[in-house]
């Protein structure tokens, strides 16, 4: 039995960043496992894909970022959600919202 | 989606490159030393807390890489690294240059 996909679909990285950091600012490797947490394991997401997902959501104005120190006395960035980017994860949410009920109803064609 | 900000985010990556470079690398770091202090503290040993990150996380060099390739910058600073090869092998083989055109 092949094990299931848990690679995140491209265009919901970015929403699920934006819903992580409405919560509360993290660093990359926190909004990782938040996500990973969340979805109970349904999603695993790779630093490559998410640092990379951070610095277009930075430049894109929906996040800001600053170097602080963490619990652990490490330096890391922190990510914050911006108002434009609050703004951005509701025009997301309602976007998926329609489309998955578009997929859920066409799944549901008998036929 | 900002312009300005991605002008001005890339303008910063082209004039401080070797900074930006240092920025993504300690980010990336952080990131493993994270996965590899959260498995530490579910009980296991340096070594094997660290393989198991990478395994979970994949290579870090890779995920360094494609950290540092996003951005327009990135294109122009292959273009002037491209120019600056052509440049130096004109110099370097004017005869060749010569021949071969």
């Amino acid at each position: 039995m092949t094990d299931p996909n848990t690679d995140v679909i491209q265009d919901t990285l970015d929403m699920l960043i934006l819903k992580t950091l409405s919560l509360s600012p993290l660093h990359g490797f926190g909004i990782a496992r938040r996500v990973e947490q969340i979805s109970g394991d349904v999603f695993k997401v790779n630093p490559g894909s998410v640092l990379t997902a951070l610095q277009q959501l930075e430049r894109a104005g929906w996040l800001d970022s600053e170097w602080r120190q963490t619990e652990n006395s490490r330096r890391a960035k922190f990510y914050t959600l911006t108002a434009v980017g609050r703004k951005q994860l509701r025009v997301e949410t309602a976007d998926w919202k329609r489309r998955a009920g578009a997929i859920a109803r066409l799944l549901e064609m008998e036929g | 989606m900002s312009l300005w900000r991605q002008l001005w985010y890339g303008w910063r990556g082209l004039r401080d490159r070797a900074g930006r470079e240092r920025d993504v690398a300690d980010e990336v770091a952080q990131y493993f030393e994270e996965a590899e202090a959260e498995w530490r503290a579910r009980g296991l040993s340096a070594d094997e807390a660290k393989k198991v990150a990478r395994r979970e996380s994949g290579s870090l060099a890779v995920a360094r890489e494609s950290a540092s390739e996003y951005g327009w910058e990135n294109g122009v600073k292959v273009f002037m690294d491209d120019l600056w090869f052509a440049v130096l092998h004109l110099w370097k083989h004017p005869a060749f240059t010569v021949m071969a055109s």
